[in-house]
């Protein structure tokens, strides 16, 4: 019980690193609006946060599964073939509410895959899901022949275009789910239960939480988030394409990451990660206005990634002390 | 009482087969890959010939270089995703000094070179940041393609000459990859940095403290995976006769591919070269059966990916079946 204390409190909203996030992304609006003046304005921000609701969603269960020690390279193809399967069964006639129950039915049942591959099967969780990810994208070329799906319902763009109250809908989507997972993530048993299974395994099932179980539901949960942005996504341009989300879960692992999310796992929280796709994209929304080429960007955040690793290395490595304490603790 | 004897002496050598088949994995593979063979033979009647044949050896030959240097990696408890982009990286440097006019030798010098710089590069981060392997060589995969985009502004490079197609061509592809297959059984049978990469696979700890230079080893173990990248994209230039900065994407599946096929346990400090081979020349069967057997070639990431999958299942397999032998 103490232990999952513990982790509780480490993986507590902290302070200090958010604001040095958020102090950075300040310095970078101020530097842009001396550089271009077309990035300070509520038409460019407006922009750049439509675009990125749906990184930021499949961010949010990026960053579950990476607490809980996992990882999810899965979620791009998740997020291309399930507007894909919806729009294939609207076309052949089948009700469109029914067609997106079925397709979401797949993402979970993709999720569950993962999460079994993992927990029960003992996969390491990279390279099980680098190899749904690899037969997921070729099922999506064999089901859509390469070609883009197009066969949506009448006002489908409504759900990325529209607006409630003069906010972009999937703004407020975006800020739905955060602050629900905020929420799960801090107050929940099953939140709790998520930090202890990626901090300490091995004492998490001592103390009763079903590891396997944690593991096998915060697939599901990335799957579906995947899945819900994927449809967003394709709402947007009224068409599924068969390579949508290619670098997605590179993206959202640098943004989780970078808001100071744990690889190891065990500790993160939602605000950093949503944190880290604001910067992420907002240097990546300057770079396209002054003009920089688009491949820096692969190279750009290739290093943030590094550094955001080499960091919390050193970071963990800093805490090892904490940790022989706990240990003294624990042994009187 | 007699047929209790046989009965039990046929249970045991049931039980040999079956456990022999669990702890050779090469035994297992070499069984896929006949039975692959046959099918593939049965449905195709080109399948047997000498031509076919060199075609196998020829699109084995780039992912059979590369699994090697995976295999070491993977034996060492770590990974090597960048091998592809590397690749691709090594193709751009190659692909603009092929265009100022440099010879065949300089260039095959400077992309090995490279290679094994840009993998000596993963190795040091992976030491000095204290990262797991995959999450660095996730972000340098990223990086140097990137790098390769960047270099060749995204172009083509086409009509070489026949200096450096001869990589490519005939039997030369299967000797550069039977080469480095004996080259790198040598070293992992008979050499201390062999042992040590089976060391560090096995227990990382026991093994400093032993005394093994564990940092300067896996520096060497990924300069050896960067090593080979370049060696591999000498060969995809001859076979392909172009450079694209897309060139290698999704190499790395099909190198741990091989090496999970041919016994490499991610558990590290298992595995063999032979049996990468093995493993390569499975997955090279199915490529080329599915060509054969004209089936679309928007499956074979379904099949790479499905096969990947049962073989790490008959991996967590083998390793229960050891455990509940012991117990």
């Amino acid at each position: 019980m103490q232990k999952i204390n513990t982790q509780k409190s480490k993986g507590g909203f902290k302070f200090g690193y958010e604001i040095v996030l958020l102090l950075f992304l300040a310095a970078w609006f101020v530097f842009m609006g001396f550089a271009n003046s077309s990035f300070v304005t509520p038409n460019n921000i407006i922009t750049v946060l439509t675009r990125i609701s749906e990184t930021a969603i499949v961010a949010i269960g990026m960053t579950v599964v990476i607490i809980a020690g996992g990882f999810d390279l899965s979620v791009g193809t998740v997020m291309a073939i399930v507007p894909a399967i919806a729009g294939i069964c609207y076309g052949m006639g089948m009700n469109f509410a029914l067609a997106l129950i079925l397709a979401l039915l797949v993402a979970a049942v993709i999720g569950l895959l993962n999460g079994i591959l993992i927990a029960k099967a003992r996969f390491q969780p990279i390279i099980g899901t680098l190899a749904t990810m690899t037969a997921l994208r070729s099922i999506i070329y064999v089901i859509t022949d390469g070609r883009p799906v197009s066969t949506f319902p009448d006002g489908y763009e409504e759900l990325a275009h529209g607006t409630v109250g003069g906010f972009p809908i999937p703004i407020i989507l975006m800020i739905v789910v955060s602050i629900v997972f905020a929420w799960i993530m801090t107050s929940t048993k099953f939140g709790r239960f998520v930090y202890a299974t990626g901090g300490n395994p091995k004492a998490a099932n001592i103390a009763g939480v079903n590891t396997d179980q944690i593991t096998i539901s915060v697939y599901v949960i990335s799957a579906l988030l995947a899945a819900f942005a994927g449809i967003i996504f394709s709402s947007r341009l009224i068409s599924a394409s068969p390579d949508a989300g290619d670098n997605t879960a590179f993206d959202v692992v640098t943004a989780a990451l970078l808001g100071g999310t744990s690889i190891v796992g065990g500790k993160g929280n939602i605000p950093g990660t949503i944190i880290g796709v604001l910067i992420m994209n907002f240097i990546i929304n300057g770079f396209n206005l002054l003009g920089i080429n688009a491949y820096w960007q692969m190279i750009f955040t290739g290093c943030v990634l590094l550094v955001a690793v080499g960091y919390d290395a050193k970071r963990r490595s800093g805490g090892f002390k904490v940790k022989k304490r706990n240990k003294a603790v624990a042994a009187h | 009482m007699k047929n209790e004897i046989t009965a039990n002496a046929k249970r045991q050598s049931h039980r040999g087969f079956l456990s022999a088949l669990f702890n050779i994995p090469e035994l297992t593979i070499v069984l896929f890959i006949v039975i692959v063979a046959i099918f593939i033979g049965v449905q195709s009647n080109i399948f047997f010939t000498g031509t076919n044949v060199l075609n196998i050896t020829r699109q084995i030959a780039v992912n059979g270089v590369i699994s090697i240097g995976m295999m070491l990696a993977i034996i060492a408890k770590g990974v090597d995703l960048s091998v592809g982009s590397l690749l691709a990286l090594v193709c751009a440097v190659a692909g603009s000094l092929i265009q100022v006019g440099a010879p065949a030798w300089l260039v095959l010098l400077v992309s090995l070179g490279l290679g094994a710089a840009c993998g000596f590069l993963n190795g040091a981060l992976i030491v000095k940041l204290r990262v797991a392997p995959i999450i660095v060589t996730l972000a340098t995969m990223n990086i140097f393609r990137g790098i390769a985009y960047v270099y060749s502004g995204g172009k083509w490079t086409t009509n070489l000459s026949d200096d450096f197609l001869v990589m490519g061509t005939g039997i030369v592809p299967g000797l550069i990859l039977a080469a480095t297959v004996v080259v790198f059984a040598v070293i992992m049978k008979y050499t201390r940095f062999g042992r040590y990469v089976y060391a560090i696979g096995s227990n990382e700890d026991s093994a400093r403290l032993a005394g093994i230079r564990v940092d300067h080893t896996k520096r060497m173990i990924f300069m050896c995976s960067g090593l080979l990248s370049g060696l591999a994209a000498m060969i995809f230039i001859g076979r392909t006769g172009a450079i694209q900065p897309s060139a290698g994407a999704g190499y790395e599946m099909d190198a741990i591919g091989a090496a999970v096929l041919g016994g490499v346990s991610f558990l590290g400090g298992k595995g063999s070269v032979v049996g990468t081979l093995l493993g390569a020349v499975l997955m090279g069967l199915l490529m080329n059966g599915m060509t054969l057997l004209k089936i679309s070639a928007n499956y074979q990431g379904l099949i790479t990916g499905v096969v990947i999958i049962l073989a790490l299942l008959l991996d967590t397999a083998r390793t229960l079946y050891k455990e509940r032998k012991r117990q």
